[in-house]
Protein backbone atom coordinates (compact mmCIF):
# COMPACT_ATOMS: atom_id res chain seq x y z
CA UNK A 1 0.00 0.00 0.00
CA UNK A 2 1.31 3.42 -0.96
CA UNK A 3 1.11 5.68 2.09
CA UNK A 4 1.00 9.45 1.84
CA UNK A 5 2.22 11.42 4.84
CA UNK A 6 1.57 15.12 5.33
CA UNK A 7 2.53 17.26 8.32
CA UNK A 8 -0.02 19.41 10.11
CA UNK A 9 1.09 22.66 11.76
CA UNK A 10 -0.50 23.83 15.03
CA UNK A 11 -2.93 26.77 14.84
CA UNK A 12 -2.27 27.25 11.13
CA UNK A 13 -5.88 27.93 10.23
CA UNK A 14 -5.02 29.30 6.80
CA UNK A 15 -3.87 25.93 5.49
CA UNK A 16 -6.22 23.75 7.57
CA UNK A 17 -8.28 21.68 5.18
CA UNK A 18 -5.57 21.20 2.56
CA UNK A 19 -5.15 17.51 3.42
CA UNK A 20 -8.90 16.88 3.35
CA UNK A 21 -9.05 18.64 0.00
CA UNK A 22 -6.24 16.42 -1.35
CA UNK A 23 -7.94 13.24 -0.12
CA UNK A 24 -11.24 14.37 -1.63
CA UNK A 25 -9.62 15.02 -5.04
CA UNK A 26 -7.88 11.63 -4.87
CA UNK A 27 -11.22 9.88 -4.31
CA UNK A 28 -12.93 11.85 -7.09
CA UNK A 29 -10.17 10.72 -9.49
CA UNK A 30 -10.76 7.12 -8.39
CA UNK A 31 -14.49 7.58 -9.13
CA UNK A 32 -15.52 6.62 -5.62
CA UNK A 33 -19.26 6.97 -4.90
CA UNK A 34 -20.01 10.60 -4.04
CA UNK A 35 -21.93 9.81 -0.86
CA UNK A 36 -18.82 8.00 0.44
CA UNK A 37 -16.63 10.93 -0.63
CA UNK A 38 -18.81 13.31 1.35
CA UNK A 39 -18.50 11.17 4.50
CA UNK A 40 -14.72 10.96 4.07
CA UNK A 41 -14.47 14.71 3.44
CA UNK A 42 -16.44 15.65 6.55
CA UNK A 43 -14.53 13.24 8.81
CA UNK A 44 -11.06 14.13 7.54
CA UNK A 45 -11.79 17.85 7.66
CA UNK A 46 -13.07 17.68 11.25
CA UNK A 47 -10.03 15.57 12.22
CA UNK A 48 -7.61 17.91 10.49
CA UNK A 49 -9.17 20.90 12.23
CA UNK A 50 -8.87 19.07 15.56
CA UNK A 51 -5.11 18.60 15.11
CA UNK A 52 -4.73 22.25 14.06
CA UNK A 53 -6.73 23.82 16.89
CA UNK A 54 -6.05 21.43 19.78
CA UNK A 55 -2.56 19.96 19.35
CA UNK A 56 1.11 20.87 19.19
CA UNK A 57 1.10 19.67 15.59
CA UNK A 58 1.24 16.27 13.98
CA UNK A 59 0.66 14.50 10.72
CA UNK A 60 -1.84 12.64 8.60
CA UNK A 61 -1.13 9.39 6.79
CA UNK A 62 -3.50 7.86 4.28
CA UNK A 63 -3.54 5.02 1.82
CA UNK A 64 -5.90 2.63 0.08
CA UNK A 65 -5.73 -1.12 0.62
CA UNK A 66 -8.26 -3.68 -0.63
CA UNK A 67 -10.85 -1.01 -1.39
CA UNK A 68 -10.50 0.42 2.10
CA UNK A 69 -9.27 3.94 2.76
CA UNK A 70 -7.09 3.94 5.87
CA UNK A 71 -6.40 7.30 7.49
CA UNK A 72 -4.37 8.08 10.61
CA UNK A 73 -4.14 11.44 12.34
CA UNK A 74 -1.38 11.56 14.93
CA UNK A 75 -0.27 14.51 17.01
CA UNK A 76 2.37 15.19 19.65
CA UNK A 77 0.13 16.25 22.50
CA UNK A 78 -1.07 17.55 24.85
CA UNK A 79 -3.65 14.75 24.55
CA UNK A 80 -7.34 14.47 25.40
CA UNK A 81 -7.89 14.29 29.17
CA UNK A 82 -11.20 12.48 28.99
CA UNK A 83 -12.10 10.79 25.69
CA UNK A 84 -15.62 9.84 26.80
CA UNK A 85 -16.32 13.50 27.56
CA UNK A 86 -14.79 14.60 24.22
CA UNK A 87 -17.08 12.18 22.41
CA UNK A 88 -20.17 13.89 23.86
CA UNK A 89 -21.93 16.30 21.54
CA UNK A 90 -21.48 19.90 22.65
CA UNK A 91 -18.41 19.35 24.84
CA UNK A 92 -15.56 21.58 23.71
CA UNK A 93 -12.24 22.90 24.98
CA UNK A 94 -11.57 24.98 21.85
CA UNK A 95 -9.81 28.32 22.15
CA UNK A 96 -11.41 31.66 21.30
CA UNK A 97 -9.32 31.80 18.10
CA UNK A 98 -10.70 28.43 16.99
CA UNK A 99 -14.24 29.63 17.79
CA UNK A 100 -13.64 32.85 15.86
CA UNK A 101 -12.87 30.64 12.86
CA UNK A 102 -16.19 28.83 13.09
CA UNK A 103 -15.16 25.80 15.12
CA UNK A 104 -15.39 24.61 18.68
CA UNK A 105 -19.04 23.57 18.80
CA UNK A 106 -18.08 20.27 20.36
CA UNK A 107 -19.35 18.27 17.41
CA UNK A 108 -16.04 17.26 15.84
CA UNK A 109 -15.35 13.80 17.25
CA UNK A 110 -19.03 12.70 17.28
CA UNK A 111 -19.35 13.81 13.65
CA UNK A 112 -16.17 11.93 12.69
CA UNK A 113 -17.40 8.74 14.36
CA UNK A 114 -20.75 8.95 12.58
CA UNK A 115 -19.12 9.52 9.21
CA UNK A 116 -16.62 6.66 9.11
CA UNK A 117 -16.93 2.87 8.96
CA UNK A 118 -14.31 2.11 11.61
CA UNK A 119 -13.18 4.49 14.34
CA UNK A 120 -10.41 4.12 16.89
CA UNK A 121 -8.95 6.78 19.14
CA UNK A 122 -6.28 6.66 21.82
CA UNK A 123 -4.72 9.50 23.72
CA UNK A 124 -2.07 10.29 26.32
CA UNK A 125 -0.11 13.41 27.23
CA UNK A 126 2.35 12.41 24.50
CA UNK A 127 -0.34 12.71 21.84
CA UNK A 128 -3.56 11.51 20.27
CA UNK A 129 -3.89 8.93 17.51
CA UNK A 130 -7.05 8.66 15.46
CA UNK A 131 -7.45 5.75 13.06
CA UNK A 132 -10.29 5.89 10.55
CA UNK A 133 -11.35 3.33 7.96
CA UNK A 134 -13.79 3.88 5.08
CA UNK A 135 -15.11 1.12 2.86
CA UNK A 136 -14.92 2.46 -0.69
CA UNK A 137 -16.90 -0.25 -2.47
CA UNK A 138 -15.83 -1.24 -5.99
CA UNK A 139 -13.26 1.19 -7.44
CA UNK B 1 -27.80 37.06 -7.53
CA UNK B 2 -29.59 40.29 -8.50
CA UNK B 3 -31.87 39.60 -5.52
CA UNK B 4 -29.02 40.45 -3.15
CA UNK B 5 -27.10 42.82 -5.40
CA UNK B 6 -24.13 40.53 -4.82
CA UNK B 7 -20.57 41.26 -5.82
CA UNK B 8 -18.64 38.41 -7.43
CA UNK B 9 -15.06 37.76 -6.31
CA UNK B 10 -14.11 34.71 -8.40
CA UNK B 11 -13.77 34.13 -12.15
CA UNK B 12 -15.99 31.06 -12.18
CA UNK B 13 -19.33 32.91 -11.93
CA UNK B 14 -22.20 31.40 -13.90
CA UNK B 15 -24.90 34.09 -14.34
CA UNK B 16 -27.54 31.62 -15.51
CA UNK B 17 -27.05 29.30 -12.57
CA UNK B 18 -30.24 28.66 -10.57
CA UNK B 19 -30.14 28.51 -6.78
CA UNK B 20 -32.86 26.47 -5.07
CA UNK B 21 -31.47 25.85 -1.60
CA UNK B 22 -29.52 27.65 1.10
CA UNK B 23 -27.98 27.00 4.50
CA UNK B 24 -26.84 29.88 6.71
CA UNK B 25 -24.45 29.78 9.65
CA UNK B 26 -21.37 31.37 11.14
CA UNK B 27 -20.42 28.13 12.86
CA UNK B 28 -18.81 25.79 10.34
CA UNK B 29 -19.23 22.88 12.76
CA UNK B 30 -23.02 23.28 12.36
CA UNK B 31 -22.81 23.07 8.58
CA UNK B 32 -20.59 19.99 8.77
CA UNK B 33 -23.01 18.29 11.15
CA UNK B 34 -26.36 19.29 9.65
CA UNK B 35 -25.57 18.99 5.95
CA UNK B 36 -23.83 15.61 6.10
CA UNK B 37 -26.89 13.72 4.89
CA UNK B 38 -28.70 16.23 2.66
CA UNK B 39 -29.58 15.08 -0.89
CA UNK B 40 -27.04 15.90 -3.61
CA UNK B 41 -29.69 18.06 -5.26
CA UNK B 42 -29.41 20.37 -2.23
CA UNK B 43 -25.65 20.81 -2.57
CA UNK B 44 -25.65 21.03 -6.37
CA UNK B 45 -28.24 23.82 -6.32
CA UNK B 46 -27.36 25.22 -2.89
CA UNK B 47 -25.53 28.16 -1.40
CA UNK B 48 -23.70 28.43 1.92
CA UNK B 49 -24.43 31.79 3.53
CA UNK B 50 -22.05 33.05 6.19
CA UNK B 51 -20.49 36.07 7.83
CA UNK B 52 -17.31 34.08 8.43
CA UNK B 53 -14.68 35.34 6.01
CA UNK B 54 -11.85 32.84 6.32
CA UNK B 55 -10.46 30.07 4.16
CA UNK B 56 -12.36 27.73 6.48
CA UNK B 57 -15.67 28.93 5.03
CA UNK B 58 -14.38 27.97 1.59
CA UNK B 59 -13.06 24.63 2.80
CA UNK B 60 -16.33 23.82 4.55
CA UNK B 61 -18.29 24.54 1.36
CA UNK B 62 -15.86 22.36 -0.59
CA UNK B 63 -16.11 19.43 1.81
CA UNK B 64 -19.90 19.58 1.66
CA UNK B 65 -19.97 19.77 -2.18
CA UNK B 66 -21.51 23.25 -2.07
CA UNK B 67 -20.24 25.34 -4.96
CA UNK B 68 -21.49 28.79 -3.95
CA UNK B 69 -20.41 30.73 -0.87
CA UNK B 70 -22.23 33.97 -0.07
CA UNK B 71 -20.67 36.39 2.41
CA UNK B 72 -23.13 38.70 4.19
CA UNK B 73 -22.88 42.08 5.96
CA UNK B 74 -20.58 43.40 3.22
CA UNK B 75 -17.65 41.25 4.32
CA UNK B 76 -14.68 41.46 1.97
CA UNK B 77 -12.54 38.35 1.46
CA UNK B 78 -8.76 38.69 1.42
CA UNK B 79 -6.55 37.30 -1.36
CA UNK B 80 -6.00 33.98 0.43
CA UNK B 81 -9.75 33.39 0.69
CA UNK B 82 -10.34 34.30 -2.96
CA UNK B 83 -7.46 32.08 -4.07
CA UNK B 84 -8.78 29.15 -2.01
CA UNK B 85 -12.20 29.62 -3.62
CA UNK B 86 -10.73 29.74 -7.13
CA UNK B 87 -8.70 26.58 -6.48
CA UNK B 88 -11.69 24.72 -5.08
CA UNK B 89 -13.96 25.99 -7.86
CA UNK B 90 -16.23 27.75 -5.35
CA UNK B 91 -18.16 30.77 -6.60
CA UNK B 92 -17.51 33.48 -4.00
CA UNK B 93 -20.12 36.22 -3.63
CA UNK B 94 -20.65 39.05 -1.17
CA UNK B 95 -23.72 41.11 -0.33
CA UNK B 96 -24.21 44.24 1.76
CA UNK B 97 -27.42 42.79 3.25
CA UNK B 98 -27.28 41.31 6.76
CA UNK B 99 -27.66 37.59 7.36
CA UNK B 100 -31.31 38.11 8.35
CA UNK B 101 -32.21 40.23 5.34
CA UNK B 102 -30.30 38.00 2.92
CA UNK B 103 -32.11 34.94 4.20
CA UNK B 104 -35.48 36.71 4.15
CA UNK B 105 -35.06 37.82 0.56
CA UNK B 106 -34.02 34.36 -0.54
CA UNK B 107 -36.85 32.67 1.35
CA UNK B 108 -39.38 35.06 -0.17
CA UNK B 109 -38.00 34.18 -3.60
CA UNK B 110 -38.75 30.50 -2.97
CA UNK B 111 -35.28 29.28 -1.95
CA UNK B 112 -35.61 26.43 0.53
CA UNK B 113 -33.60 25.47 3.61
CA UNK B 114 -33.08 22.01 5.10
CA UNK B 115 -36.20 22.51 7.23
CA UNK B 116 -38.27 22.69 4.04
CA UNK B 117 -36.92 19.48 2.50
Amino acid sequence: MEVNRIDILPMNLESAGNISSLIKRTLINLRVDKSIIRRVSIATYEAEINVVIHSNGGFCEFGIDNNKLLITFKDTGPGIKNIDQAMQEGFSTASQRARDNGFGAGMGLPNIKRSCDEFDISSSEQGTTLNLVFYLGEI
Amino acid sequence: MELLNAKVYTNNYEPEREIEYAFSCDLMSDALMLLRNVPFDFTEKGVLVTGLVTTQGVRTAEMLDLEILLLVRGKKPNEAVIEAAEQSNIILLSTEYTMFSSNGRMFNAGIKGISEL
